[in-house]
This record gives structure tokens, C-alpha cells and sequence, in this order.
């Protein structure tokens, strides 16, 4: 029992992980803002607003509403609340200093800071000043809740961090494990350390497939694609391929010993590729992950202290699952080959 | 299959408590996003589930394969 | 030591090629009847990605067919004759070389012929030029090791294309991005970065070549 300690713990975290994944709710955010009048700087105008997850009802005696165009805010005259999610924001005139776009920003204690980069259009020509300038109320911008980060568009796939992401992590893990045990084979020429390489490569592969098709149905609800010209997702694709390369050029060699030097001189090469592939070149083109091409990274927008230790309990926990069904195989296969 | 179908309930019933807690009704909202991309999520969740365990009863087939080989070994 | 042991062997090669005179002319009416092939499919590529792209692609197959031969078209015999009298790694670095130096003439023989067949909208003629020598250097380089991997593993083109591309994709793509930058006569931070890349994959490949041999060459 106290030898597949690891075992166990992969099984916590993974268990954490979709719980603690799945459980936790977003946070409130606006998802639509509707503008009354087409030009803003002749009259009063509303803009109707629609939360998810928002307590308007409940926090209406603190609820703030102001509109900020060019860093200057102008604050809504009367905030009438419909229900919890349903608000129409009163304005006065207002004409746009810079772009005629405005960000819409709403704060009570409850739900902390709302924001809605680009809500509202306005018709109106740039002029020199906002007619009207006020100091919106916020006593703090911090939110006192345990909640994962509402983003536009992803909503609450953002969950998926935890469910598409790991499987990736897994399957390079599964192959650096696998190059771990191609160098301790050319270091004895013991063949059962390549009979590890080779099982977790067939182990990494199925994580790979599984990461594929959850990106693909992820892509196509945020993205608006099954397969996005991505360097990342071509890069992972080649990858894969260049695997099931090495497991045909293990099927071309009859003699064992042979085929364990052949096939982990490629596997090396392979793994080098995929370092390239996978790490570089997304670094130095455009990419719609985060983290390459201008996009912000995991550690400091995407993943934030609410997600981090689910992300990295998932990540853990599948690395674990991967490993752990590889030995299995690795297992079988001693089996098969005392025996036969 | 049994634990298979137990974990599918289970999960369900998490998505249930995440957003059981907001009442939308915004129509373009609903139509474009179902309920707030959840259904991705959930979909993903059970492809990943249904891919390992589709695995897993690939394995354990033949494993079982494997045993029968070795028992009939032992007897000859 | 060293060095007059690769230049003998590099000689060899060389020897060996203008002995088989058909292998050269093969590869060289390869290249020739593809860019007719390209020529009477498309007439004319007007757009320049595509052009570029079409020209890599071309040099890709030209260098599978090519450097296939390089370690498959030696018998068991007469390789196991060079490793006893040479270092086996000496037999590998000097068909690196010899691969290198075709691969980058016939590169340059190609793109004459293709931009005099179908079009040459380049800009920046010298630092297209400058992406075929690194490009096709780094295929060299990559496909000699490919080679003498799939010579091991029952010898067939097959088997060397299936393992060669998904391998040296990284190779390619920074061919076509550079030289992409040459033809729109770019000559940015992106360029030069790609130039980098392409030299550092062309050491990394050859120094795993070169490190990892001594376990290939064995039977």
C-alpha cells in the first residue's frame, strides 16, 4: 500500500482538481450593454445592462454605473435595477473625447468591479471634452469572493483549463519520460528500458489524440473553428506525427536489440524537434495561445490565484494517471515476453 | 460501465451547483452561447473520460488475453 | 588525422557520384521535369507564398530522393570495410559534408531553373539566396541522419519520408519564413531571427547526428 503511495495522490489531485474545477463558480461580469440612442450627445440616454452571475438586486443600494472614454468617466444619473442579472443605467449627454467607444464599468461591494471593455457605440463625432465628468465611488476594487475570472467569450470555459490543458502536459511528460529511458537504454543496452520508451510514447500519443479533440471542440466554440491555423496546435499535430513515425520504424526492424538502438536514436531526435516545435517557434510567430506572439502568458492574466492550484493539482494528477498506465503496460509486456 | 455511468452523474451534478446560482434570459446570449459555454466544458469532460476509459477497456482486454495465454502455458 | 581521413572519404563520395553518373543526372531531371510539372499545372503563381512555398517543397522531395541513396546505396560489406578502416563518425561527417554541398548546388541550380521557368518575384535576391544555402544545408544535414536511420530499418523511400518530414517540418518552415521575408525584401529582426534558427537547428541536428552515431553504425 505505502509503495503506490503516488498512486494515490495522482487520484486526490485529479479528484481535486475536477471538484474543485467544476464547483467553483465565475465570477460576475456583463455580458451584453445596450445602448438606447444611436447619437449620445443630444439627449439622456439608457443603456441596458445584462450580468451573469451579478447580485444587482441585492447590492442595488451600492450599485455604481459609469461610462470612461479616454480615461475620463461619466457616471450614470439613476441605476435602475430590474433583477439580479438586469439593469437599465440612466446617462446624461455625453459626447466621446477620443474613439467613439466607450468602456462601461460598474462596481458594488458585492460584486466588486464589473468591467465591459467597448460596450456602447456612439454615432457622435470626436469633440473636445465630456460634457459631464464625475468621480465614481469604489471603495475597493478588490473581490471578496472565491470565484474564476469572467472572461469575454470564454465564459465558463475557462473551466476547460483544467481538462484540455493537462492533457498535454501529460503527453510531454509521458515523452520526456520516454527520452529519460532511451538514454538509460544506450547507457547498458537494457532492453527493458526501452520497453518503458515505447510504452510511454504509445501512452503519450492517446493523451495527444484526447488533447487534440478537446482543443478542437474547444476552438470551436471560442475561436469559431475545429482546426485554427495555430503554430502551437500544427506543432503538437507534427509531433504526434513524428511518434507514430517512430512506432513504424519500430515495426520495420525485426531484431530487438537493433530496433531499440535505431528507434531511440530517433525518438531523440524527434524529442528534440518537438522542444523547437513546441517551445520555439510559437515564441517567434503569432499565435492565439496564450503566452506566444503578444498573448499574455498563464502566470500572469489567464491563470490567476483562483486557478493556479487547480490547474497545477490537474496538471500533476494526469501526469501521474499517464505514468502509472504506462507501468501497467510496461508491465504487461514483461509478462508477454517471459512467457512467450 | 456502472462506474462509468455513476462518475457521468456525479458530474453532472457539480455543473449543476456551478451555475444553478444565476437565472439567465438574455435570447442572444442563450443562442449564441448555450449556457454560458458550459456545454464545452462538459463535453470535453466527458470525452476525456470516455477516451481513457475506452482505453482502459482496451487494456484491460488485453490483459485478460495475455492471462489466458500464460495460464495455458503453465498447464502444457 | 582526422581532418585528411573526412577529406579522403568526401572524395570518395564525390568519386563515387561521378561514377554513377545516372544518380546526379536522376536527381538534377528530378528537380528539372517537377518544375515543369509546376509549370504546366499552374502556368504562372502570382502569388508569392505559394511560389515560395511551391519552391520548398520542390527542394524537399529533390533532397528525400536525393539523400536517400546516401547510406542505402553502400553495401553491408564495403560499410563494414570503412568502419574498420576509418571512424565510423569520420564516414558520417563526410557524407554531411558531401550532402551538404550538393544539396545547397542543387538548391541553387533549382531556383535558377524554377525562377527562369515560372517566375523570381524576390526583392532581396541575396538574402533569398542566403535562405536556400541554410535551408537546404540544415535539410542536408538532417536527411543524411534520416538516411542512415531508415537504412536500418529495411531501407525503403517510404520509410525515409515518413520519418524525415514530421523531423525536419521545423527545418522547412523556417526555409519558407525566411525566405519569405527575402522575396517581400524584408529585412527586419524577423528575418535574422529566422536565419538564427535555422543555424542553430542545422548545428543541433548535426551534433545529435554526430554524438548519436556510434550506436547507429553497429549491426
Amino acid at each position: 500500500m505505502l509503495r503506490n503511495w503516488w498512486k494515490f495522490l495522482g487520484v486526490l489531485l485529479l479528484a481535486y482538481s475536477i471538484y474543485a474545477g467544476l464547483a467553483t463558480p465565475l465570477a460576475p461580469g456583463i455580458i451584453s450593454a445596450k445602448s438606447s440612442a444611436t447619437y449620445t450627445s443630444d439627449s439622456t440616454f439608457t443603456v441596458t445592462v445584462f450580468g451573469y452571475n451579478t447580485r444587482f438586486q441585492t447590492e442595488q443600494s451600492g450599485l455604481h454605473a459609469w461610462l470612461m472614454n479616454n480615461d475620463k468617466p461619466v457616471c450614470a444619473i439613476r441605476v435602475e435595477v430590474i433583477d439580479e442579472t438586469h439593469a437599465v443605467l440612466h446617462f446624461p449627454p455625453v459626447a466621446p473625447i477620443k474613439d467613439p467607444l466607450f468602456t462601461l464599468k460598474m462596481h458594488s461591494t458585492g460584486d466588486g468591479l464589473l468591467v465591459m471593455e467597448n460596450a456602447i457605440w456612439t454615432a457622435d463625432t470626436v469633440t473636445a471634452g465630456l460634457t459631464q465628468v464625475c468621480q465614481p465611488k469604489v471603495a475597493s476594487e478588490d473581490q471578496n469572493y472565491h470565484a474564476y475570472p469572467f472572461r469575454y467569450i470564454l465564459y465558463e470555459s475557462i473551466r476547460n483549463l483544467f481538462l484540455h490543458v493537462p492533457m498535454w502536459f501529460a503527453m510531454i511528460a509521458l515523452l520526456s519520460w520516454s527520452l529519460y529511458n532511451n538514454f538509460r537504454y544506450l547507457r547498458g543496452f537494457n532492453i527493458n528500458y526501452d520497453h518503458r520508451a515505447h510504452e510511454s510514447v504509445k501512452v503519450a500519443l492517446v493523451f495527444g489524440m484526447l488533447g487534440l479533440i478537446t482543443g478542437s471542440i474547444w476552438a470551436r466554440s471560442t475561436w469559431g473553428a475545429w482546426w485554427v491555423d495555430d503554430t502551437k496546435l500544427n506543432g503538437t499535430a507534427i509531433t504526434m506525427l513524428s511518434y507514430l513515425a517512430y512506432l513504424v520504424l519500430r515495426n520495420s526492424i525485426e531484431d530487438e536489440q537493433k530496433r531499440a538502438r535505431v528507434s531511440s536514436i530517433y525518438s531523440i531526435f524527434a524529442y528534440v524537434m518537438m522542444l523547437v516545435l513546441i517551445g520555439l517557434l510559437p515564441r517567434l510567430n503569432d499565435s492565439l495561445h496564450p503566452g506566444n506572439g503578444g498573448n499574455p502568458a498563464f502566470s500572469n492574466y489567464d491563470l490567476d490565484n483562483t486557478m493556479r492550484p487547480v490547474f497545477y493539482a490537474a496538471v500533476l494528477g494526469w501526469i501521474i494517471i499517464g505514468i502509472w498506465i504506462s507501468g501497467i503496460r510496461y508491465r504487461m509486456r514483461k509478462l508477454k515476453e517471459a512467457h512467450t | 460501465m456502472k462506474k462509468l455511468a455513476l462518475l457521468v452523474i456525479l458530474l453532472i451534478s457539480f455543473t449543476g451547483t456551478a451555475f444553478s446560482q444565476s437565472s439567465m434570459d438574455e435570447e442572444i446570449f442563450k443562442t449564441l452561447r448555450g449556457n454560458a459555454s458550459m456545454n464545452v466544458v462538459i463535453v470535453v469532460a466527458m470525452l476525456i473520460l470516455a477516451g481513457i476509459f475506452f482505453y482502459l477497456f482496451r487494456l484491460d482486454r488485453k490483459l485478460n488475453k495475455l492471462e489466458q495465454e500464460v495460464n495455458e502455458g503453465k498447464k502444457s | 588525422m582526422w581532418t585528411r581521413q573526412i577529406g579522403k572519404l568526401v572524395k570518395r563520395e564525390l568519386l563515387n557520384e561521378t561514377r554513377q553518373q545516372y544518380a546526379v543526372f536522376g536527381i538534377i531531371l528530378f528537380v528539372v521535369s517537377t518544375i515543369f510539372i509546376a509549370r504546366f499545372s499552374f502556368k504562372a503563381v502570382k502569388d508569392i507564398p505559394t511560389w515560395n512555398a511551391l519552391f520548398w517543397i520542390i527542394m524537399l522531395f529533390a533532397a528525400v530522393t536525393g539523400i536517400a541513396r546516401s547510406f542505402a546505396q553502400e553495401s553491408r560489406g564495403k560499410l563494414l570495410y570503412l568502419y574498420t578502416v576509418a571512424d565510423p563518425r569520420a564516414l558520417l561527417v563526410a557524407k554531411m559534408i558531401y550532402n551538404n554541398i550538393s544539396l545547397v548546388a542543387l538548391g541553387l541550380a533549382g531556383i535558377a531553373i524554377y525562377g527562369f521557368l515560372i517566375e523570381f518575384p524576390v526583392q532581396n535576391v541575396g538574402l533569398y539566396i542566403l535562405a536556400i544555402v541554410l535551408g537546404c544545408s540544415a535539410l542536408a544535414s538532417g536527411f543524411t541522419m534520416i538516411s542512415a536511420i531508415a537504412s536500418k530499418g529495411g531501407n525503403n523511400f517510404a520509410l525515409m519520408a515518413i520519418l524525415g518530414f514530421p523531423v525536419l517540418l521545423p527545418v522547412l518552415m523556417a526555409g519558407i519564413r525566411l525566405s519569405k521575408f527575402a522575396a517581400d525584401g524584408l529585412t527586419g529582426d524577423g528575418a535574422w531571427q529566422y536565419a538564427g534558427l535555422l543555424i542553430a537547428l542545422n548545428v543541433a541536428v548535426s551534433a545529435l547526428a554526430y554524438l548519436l552515431f556510434p550506436y547507429l553504425w553497429r549491426d
